[in-house]
């Protein structure tokens, strides 16, 4: 399979600027393959962001599976084909479950024989119950027939095969979604990044990863960082939330409940303990917390993104004890803010805080208390609140340059399109 | 490992700055390290428990108690003694006389004399009891101490590893960790088992 990709590339990669074949004033078909179109997690909102920029530039259509009966409908400016049948819950966590387990049996092989001792075979089980949902997906591709194939997740072996059914040349962009767990080093993993023609990352560290892989794999496929389009909401600093007020509070962000019995939990209650001079709020699965002096209000969980994006905007830290699934996109917009953040040292989240300057990290409890108390110095506080907005604003701050990346960087050959729909940004400036 | 790690937060940065975003003037890394080193100066450690009581300190008056009972019995009869002669008769006959008359109220006399003792036993005897309930206490509020202040040091040392997730199955204790846990707590049990 992977040899036929190969030899396939090889053919077009001399000169890889995708032509339309349907090229109309109405401009290219892109197809989005994506396993899941919501907008809940990390992954499925970039997904969609990818799309919108693309929609910017022609049609897209969204090709998920799952959904019951196969049907066609519309979603704002996307049309979306549910292939139908049923596409287990499960089987996305199997599939994590046993690519984790591969990653450290591959990662203590690694470290045990200095890269020099054997591999161990490949395995089908990461394709268990996914690569059948795709079957209908090269039906769809065929009646299409698009310009681009968008391929959400290099972990996505069957839409992968899906593409291959339809045709092994399509030009394909890659939105890699890779989340730093290891699973871009697995070799069952690797056909996918082998077949791409372009290759979109998120954050820089994300985009280093990818080049460093696709360089092991010999492959030259440009690797582009596209940040996400994101933007402090004006209206979030308008009011204050009256659970925490104005003052100088921590807002703290779990992904725990208060009753249970985890790492984050006890951080929260060590941060309610340590600084008990001050509100701290906690946003736990089950409700709102509101520390101060020893005593606490509650309320309702956090749901709405306005909500969080206020209890940011006036607070003097954000504390996300969360590991961020992808790149952080709430710390991304505590920055955006100007509110410095105490994050993970193993959340992908760090990189905001380290490359921009934006805020701290910890390994342990002592750890989180100094760094949050370093942060509550005004001068410092001040400093790192300047720093982290600039590095948020310029890489993440602007729609129209995430759309101009995204466009750029799935080399979409638009010389015939009118300039307004060619370049937005430009035609806006 | 840790130098690949440092490089890669170098090319990470070099392409950050490469995007237009100046390098912060304040680096979190090192800002980091002297957190870390001005705080390393500082360590937790419980507090050492008071020493247990050794000895029961009882409320007994070896002396007055003896005394008491030894003289608890008053003579309420009269023993003439053989005396020769008119007055030696006279006096035994005065004296039976005057204890005849006096028989009554010594021995009421004696009676309460003999329960003032049972009281002042019966008092001896619940304050021994109650200062050994004290000890009793007194200890098992030491030991409960020790062992609060033992786990507080488990605790101090568990926050201070990695978070059980990253270790592997099966895994020790990293050995400045479990170093740390023996450090912080060997005090506080060794000083306990030495009270206790």
């Amino acid at each position: 399979m992977t040899n036929s990709i190969d030899a396939n590339r090889d053919q077009d990669s001399a000169a890889f600027a995708i032509p339309l074949s349907s090229a109309s004033a109405t401009g290219p078909t892109v197809v989005v393959l994506a396993t899941q179109w919501e907008t809940s997690s990390e992954a499925g909102w970039i997904t969609r962001q990818v799309a919108g920029a693309l929609a910017c530039l022609g049609t897209v259509h969204v090709v998920t599976p799952g959904g019951g009966i196969a049907s066609v409908r519309t979603d704002g400016v996307f049309t979306v084909h549910h292939l139908g049948g049923l596409l287990r819950p499960q089987a996305l966590v199997e599939g994590n479950v046993v690519a984790d387990a591969l990653a450290a049996v591959d990662r203590a092989a690694r470290e045990q024989s200095a890269l020099t001792g054997p591999m161990r075979p490949e395995t089908t089980l990461l394709d268990r119950g996914l690569t059948e949902a795709w079957s209908p997906a090269s039906g769809v591709l065929d009646d299409l027939r698009p310009d681009l194939i968008v391929l959400a997740d290099h972990r996505n072996l069957g839409a992968l095969a899906a593409i291959q059914r339809h045709s092994p040349t399509a030009p394909v962009a890659l939105v890699a979604l890779d989340d730093g767990r290891g699973h871009l080093e697995l070799a069952e993993f690797a056909p996918v990044l082998d077949r791409a023609d372009a290759v979109l990352a998120i954050t820089e560290a994300e985009r280093l990863r990818l080049e460093a892989r696709m360089a092991a794999r010999g492959m030259s496929a440009p690797v582009t960082r596209i940040g996400a389009p994101m933007v402090a909401n004006s209206s979030a600093r308008s009011e204050p939330n009256t659970w925490v007020g104005d003052s100088d509070y921590l807002f703290v962000l779990t992904d725990t409940s208060s009753e249970d019995a985890s790492v984050q939990t006890e951080l929260a209650r060590l941060l309610t303990l340590r600084f008990c001079d001050r509100p701290v709020g906690i946003a736990h699965t089950d409700g709102f917390f509101a520390w101060h002096e020893g005593r606490f209000n509650d309320g309702w969980a956090i749901e709405r993104s306005s909500d969080r994006a206020r209890l940011m905007a006036w607070a003097r830290v954000t504390i996300d004890l969360r590991h961020a699934s992808l790149f952080g996109r709430d710390v991304v917009e505590s920055l955006l803010f100007g509110t410095p953040v105490v994050v993970p040292h193993d959340s992908q989240a760090r990189q905001h805080a380290h490359l921009g300057g934006g805020g701290l990290w910890f390994e342990g409890p002592a750890d989180l208390t100094w760094a949050t108390e370093a942060l509550l110095d005004p001068a410092l506080s001040e400093q790192l609140s300047r720093q982290g907005k600039a590095y948020a604003e310029e890489l993440f701050g602007s729609t129209d340059r995430f759309i101009d990346r995204v466009i750029e960087a799935c080399q979409l050959d638009v010389s015939d399109l009118p300039e307004v729909v060619r370049s937005p940004s430009a035609a806006q400036a | 490992m840790e130098r690949q790690g440092v490089d890669r937060q170098g090319v990470e940065r070099q392409g950050v700055e490469k995007q237009g975003v100046a390098p912060p003037a304040i680096d979190p890394e090192e800002l980091l390290e002297q957190l870390k080193s001005q705080h390393r100066v500082l360590r937790w450690e419980p507090l050492a428990p008071e020493q247990l009581s050794s000895g029961r300190e009882q409320a007994r008056a070896g002396v007055n108690l003896e005394y008491l009972h030894h003289h608890w019995q008053l003579p309420i009869t009269f023993t003439p003694t053989p005396a020769p002669g008119i007055r030696g008769r006279l006096r035994n006959r005065l004296g039976a006389l005057v204890f005849r008359t006096l028989t009554p109220y010594l021995t009421a006399e004696q009676e309460l004399l003999v329960n003032m003792v049972r009281a002042t036993d019966a008092l001896e005897k619940r304050c021994d009891e109650l200062t050994d309930r004290i000890d009793t206490l007194r200890n098992e509020v030491m030991r409960r101490q020790v062992a609060e202040a033992k786990n507080q040091a488990e605790l101090a040392a568990w926050l201070t590893l990695d978070r059980p997730s990253e270790l592997p199955i099966d895994a020790e204790p990293s050995p400045s960790a479990s170093d740390s846990a023996n450090t912080t707590s060997a005090g506080t049990t060794s000083d306990a088992a030495n009270g206790g």
